[in-house]
């Protein structure tokens, strides 16, 4: 004997089979707590509840169509969601059975990338030596762009600035001793 | 806001805008019977095309003989409705039983008619060979196109517990096929026969519980 509540389902089930979106509403609201209780009863919790609730409201409404609404609606949903809770279950015993947490693995892992105070670090660098580089006369600055990233040899540096080799030589002795000066002022006033 | 607190909010509402009205499933029974009126049509084709005269000779003269039949028929029949219940969520458990009783039956007769003709004279006692090349391969090929058939029928269904469901499926394709195998064996069941039939139709229920349970989504 179907009780009131399962009447009201049951009949909300029927309209939303027609189409009446604020009673199919109601009935997955109402059906939430319903389908979180056998997952909890399953030994789910958390977040696992939610997602067993969520695969089981998306099966309700593929399915929605093999409900009959000449019988009680509670025991048509429990079934969808205890087929759910087992799935779950399943799926979390795969997960067990090939999968190892090694938590000494996560830790004692070598990354080689950059930690996140390095990258602070390498961008303070950067930051200061641009800082640095700004306060040059032109020629020194073009000297040491040219030629200290090492990107370009002494004749290609010729070539694209025009200059000798012995005014790019001396620029860049004195870029070099310029910005020595500049940054390491720098860090003895960060220290 | 308490949609904000609700985690499934946004879905419940997501489903509740895409909604149509939807065709309900038709009633468990009147699927089955689509299922049951092909076998039975193979049936009667098959005993058309046979010397029903002489078939039914065997029946008559020796009941344990219909008792097999009705047994196998039964058991399709009944498996069959089980199969397409078990696809209605929130059914019973108890409709798998179903076809438990006409299966005891069908093996109980069985293993009368195979003792009785080791212990009196059969007629036409059936070789191994002849059970290899005849019955093995009609059961097998039979029992396919009929568990296919069956499953397109469930498709449209939710099969909550589908291991049970494809088992009973691959019992009914059995049972169909042992049906329609003894409107052309013209054999008594010999005990080399009966152990190759029960073989035949244990794989096609271990095959059916197999492929059918990935076919349901299990």
């Amino acid at each position: 004997m179907p009780s009131d509540a399962d009447g009201d389902l049951a009949a909300a089930m029927a309209a939303a089979q027609r189409g009446d979106a604020d009673a199919y509403r109601l009935l997955l609201r109402r059906s939430v707590s319903v389908i979180a209780a056998i997952a909890r009863a399953r030994g789910f919790r958390g977040p696992a509840v939610d997602d067993i609730v969520q695969e089981t409201l998306l099966t309700v409404h593929r399915v929605r169509h093999t409900y009959q609404s000449s019988r009680p609606f509670l025991p048509w949903l429990r079934a969808i969601a205890h087929r759910r809770t087992i799935d779950a279950l399943r799926q979390h015993l795969r997960h067990r059975t090939w999968e190892v947490h090694d938590q000494d693995r996560y830790d004692t892992y070598p990354d080689h990338g950059e930690t996140a105070e390095e990258v602070i670090d390498r961008q303070d660098r950067h930051r200061q030596l641009a800082g640095a580089m700004a306060e040059l006369p032109h020629a020194q600055r073009e000297a040491f762009t040219q030629l200290a990233s090492g990107a370009r040899s002494l004749e290609q540096a010729v070539a694209a600035t025009g200059r000798s080799k012995i005014a790019l030589k001396v620029n860049l002795h004195r870029a070099i001793k310029a910005l020595r000066v500049k940054l390491g002022q720098e860090n003895d006033n960060g220290r | 806001m308490a949609d904000e607190r609700d985690p499934h909010a946004r879905l419940i509402n997501d489903l509740a805008r895409d909604l149509v009205p939807v065709r309900t499933l038709r009633a468990p029974w009147l699927r089955a019977n689509c299922w049951i009126a092909v076998l039975v049509t193979a049936a009667a084709m098959l005993a058309s095309q046979g010397d029903v005269v002489a078939l039914g000779d065997p029946v008559v003269a020796e009941p344990i003989n219909l008792g097999v039949l009705l047994g196998s028929a039964l058991t399709a029949i009944l498996a069959a409705i089980a199969a397409v219940e078990s696809t209605v969520p929130g059914r019973a458990a108890q409709w798998n039983l179903l076809p438990i009783p006409p299966l005891v039956f069908w093996i109980m007769f069985s293993g009368l008619g195979c003792l009785g003709n080791a212990l009196g004279e059969a007629a036409q006692p059936a070789s191994l060979r002849v059970a290899l090349r005849e019955c093995l391969p009609f059961l097998l090929m039979v029992s396919l196109p009929l568990f296919i058939l069956l499953m397109i029928l469930l498709r449209r269904g939710f099969a909550a517990r589908p291991a049970n469901t494809a088992t009973l499926c691959g019992l009914a394709a059995a049972a169909g096929a042992a049906t329609l195998l003894s409107f052309i064996h013209p054999f008594d069941l010999s005990a080399i026969d009966l152990l190759v039939h029960g073989l035949a139709i244990s794989g096609i229920i271990i095959a059916g519980r197999h492929f059918g349970y990935r076919w349901l989504g299990g």
